[in-house]
């Protein structure tokens, strides 16, 4: 139930509702028909529904090393262009595990420019070889 | 690893130019049960393959000695996501893990490479020996064959069982359910339909693909054995999904083996596919549609449950010479609980099938094998199939065994009884002696019609009912070594011409003759 007006109140606010004019109304709403008891599940329910839009619409650049950030976010935004994606706010995160390169996740797309992607499709491919020769 | 091979791989390593890779994703947003609900993949198609990313986080090493890749189903297209089936273990997916869309429907392996190897649902081979090298890729969902493009049934074929062959005969390009309670012996009469294809001509010979849902491995495994063993398992093909298999990978194995079918019979070829069974694999859909919180109907059943054997079933038929003339044949089981057809399944199946038999736990207990009651049994479209041969001697025995169970029920009151009913009685019981038949035997088509036509002589009514099955193998000995050109005349023509039906007398005489000590 409180997922639902979570996602109302979400939805008014989207499409150019005055927030704290929504929240009034809400409120006043629940009031009247005596369920007040819920709007504290609802602002809780609202809270998580907002960090689960923020991490939607959030992109994350992964590199190898911090040193090479301004570089790679350089080569991931240009390939965003590319690709005609809105590029928005870029997070950088750092993981040595990816060996080098960039690899750029968020909002449904996956970017993989990554050493690491490239090593183990070589290793794929090889061990592919290696099957079908014998 | 020989030098050629290293040189391939360097020149595969040389040749290698990184690219970006674009693919879109989604996130596990909660997992349990086989099921998984994920955020985003706002393009995901239904039945689209999805990617479980493992490797992230993990070093290189890690990620190359990984298992095999890990892909989900997916079921359910939702307004903020998708839930998906876990094509393997549940517990190898997490709350956040990145899941790729591959952009690809569910495929399996089909070639003839299968032969004579057990896959899983997914045409994996799992009897550990080696990947599959040459094959092709068979969508697991296919849209059935129309109208302009099938034939009717017309080809027999021949189950090696007696009372199948004579009085349910079965067509290809038919779907002929086998249904009873458990330890009626299904499994029995479709594993004995495929031991029999041995008997045909190689050119003509069925392909036989066995299906094995929920099954436990042991008996799959002493299927596989018992095929190996007679010479079977070379035009065999095992699909395998054992009880302890995700329930998505039960519900799967059905559609997977019907696509390996469908490879054989676009190729011109005969295929014969046992479903065994599809309660258990409706079971299992029942469990995947609650798991993906589809409204439950009756028995708790989904809305769709005759749509999905509908639509498995119907991809079971015989193809126009334009389209190659293939077939697939479908014997799918269904067991019953208590004797009781009138379920939502076994309905059902009935309803989609073109005739059944009815295997009866009460004939079973009473050593009548196969215990199919031959009263409530039918094939609807097998009797065009039937040869001529096999219509002349069976002819009035459906009549003769329907009177037979009338009179036999009569003469537990009766003391005293005419002649004729007598008479009557005696041949029933006599031809319901000539029916059974062991497991694991099938019978070839001639020596079938061979042994009904002296039954129907009444070659047998002489002999104590004890001692009917021993003059029946003897007999059966006895033409394989004097009258084997009879034998291949009514296999060749699939007539049984005047002169056979002489010589047949002829060997009925010499039979008797030969073996006094048989009759009284």
């Amino acid at each position: 139930m409180e997922n639902a007006y979570a996602q109302a109140l979400w939805r008014v606010i989207e499409a150019g509702g005055e927030a704290n004019a929504s929240v009034k109304k809400m409120h006043d709403s629940l009031a009247r028909s005596a369920r007040l008891d819920l709007w504290p599940k609802i602002a809780h329910a609202f809270k998580r529904l907002a960090e689960v839009k923020r991490r939607q619409s959030l992109m994350t650049i992964t590199i190898a090393d911090k040193a090479h950030d301004h570089s790679m976010r350089n080569a991931a935004f240009n390939e965003l262009v590319e690709l005609g994606i809105d590029a928005g706010n870029i997070e950088t995160r750092v993981d040595p595990t990816i060996v080098g390169g960039w690899r750029l996740e968020g909002r449904g797309h996956l970017i993989d420019a990554s050493y690491k992607k490239y090593l183990l499709d070589m290793y794929n491919r090889s061990v592919g070889i290696v099957f079908s020769d014998n | 690893m020989d030098s050629s091979t290293v040189e391939k791989i360097i020149k595969e390593i040389e040749g290698y130019t990184p690219k970006a890779e674009h693919v879109h994703v989604g996130r596990v947003t909660a997992v349990g049960d086989g099921v998984a609900s994920i955020e985003g993949l706002s393009k995901a198609v239904m039945s689209e393959v999805l990617l479980f990313e493992e490797g992230r986080d993990k070093d290189l090493e890690q990620a190359m000695s990984e298992e095999s890749d890990l892909y989900g189903l997916v079921l359910n297209l939702e307004e903020d996501g998708v839930r998906a089936t876990i094509l393997g273990e549940t517990s190898r997916v997490h709350e956040g893990m990145t899941v790729r869309s591959t952009g690809t429907i569910l495929s399996v392996p089909a070639g003839d490479e299968l032969l004579g190897r057990v896959v899983n649902a997914l045409g994996k081979p799992i009897d550990g020996r080696g990947p599959f090298k040459n094959i092709s890729m068979m969508p697991v969902e296919r849209q059935a064959s129309g109208v302009i493009d099938r034939k009717h049934v017309s080809v027999p074929l021949h189950t090696g069982i007696k009372a199948i062959d004579a009085l349910i005969p079965i067509g290809r390009g038919q779907r002929e359910l086998i249904i009873g309670d458990r330890g009626t012996g299904k499994t029995t009469v479709a594993i004995d339909a495929i031991i029999n294809q041995k008997n045909e001509p190689e050119d003509n010979r069925p392909i036989c693909i066995y299906v094995a849902i929920g099954q436990k491995e042991s008996k799959t495994a002493r299927i596989v054995q018992q095929l190996r063993e007679v010479g079977a398992l070379e035009y065999t093909i095992i699909v395998d999904a054992p009880a302890s298999a995700p329930a998505a990978l039960q519900y799967l194995a059905p559609f997977a083996g019907v696509a390996i079918g469908e490879y054989f019979m676009d190729a011109g070829k005969d295929v014969l596919i046992v479903y065994d069974d599809l309660s258990k694999q409706a079971v299992a859909y029942r469990e995947l549609s609650l798991l993906l919180r589809r409204p439950p109907g009756r028995e708790a059943y989904p809305g769709d449950i005759f749509y999905l054997h509908s639509r498995l079933l119907e991809r079971a038929c015989r193809l126009s010479e334009e389209k190659g003339g293939g077939s697939i044949t479908a014997l799918p089981i269904i067991e019953t609980q208590e004797g009781d057809v009138s379920g939502y399944i076994p309905t059902n199946v009935i309803s989609i099938t073109d005739g059944q038999m009815f295997l009866i736990a009460d004939l079973f207990n009473k050593g009548i094998r196969p215990a199919i009651d031959v009263g409530i049994s039918v094939s609807r479209v097998g009797g065009d199939a039937q040869t001529k041969a096999m219509k002349s001697v069976a002819g009035g025995l459906k009549l003769e065994l329907a009177q037979f169970r009338e009179l036999e029920a009569f003469m537990q009151f009766a003391q005293d009884l005419d002649k004729a009913t007598a008479d009557r009685i005696s041949s029933g019981q006599r031809m319901v002696e000539v029916l059974k038949q062991k497991n694991g035997e099938p019978i070839p088509f001639e020596k079938q019609v061979a042994v009904l036509f002296v039954a129907n002589a009444k070659l047998f009514i002489d002999i104590p009912i004890s001692k009917v099955a021993q003059a029946e193998r003897l007999f059966s000995e006895y033409l394989d070594g004097e009258f084997a050109s009879t034998l291949d005349e009514i296999r060749n023509s699939k007539q049984l011409s005047d002169d056979s039906k002489k010589e047949l007398a002829r060997a009925m005489e010499q039979f008797r003759l030969a073996h006094p000590e048989l009759f009284k």
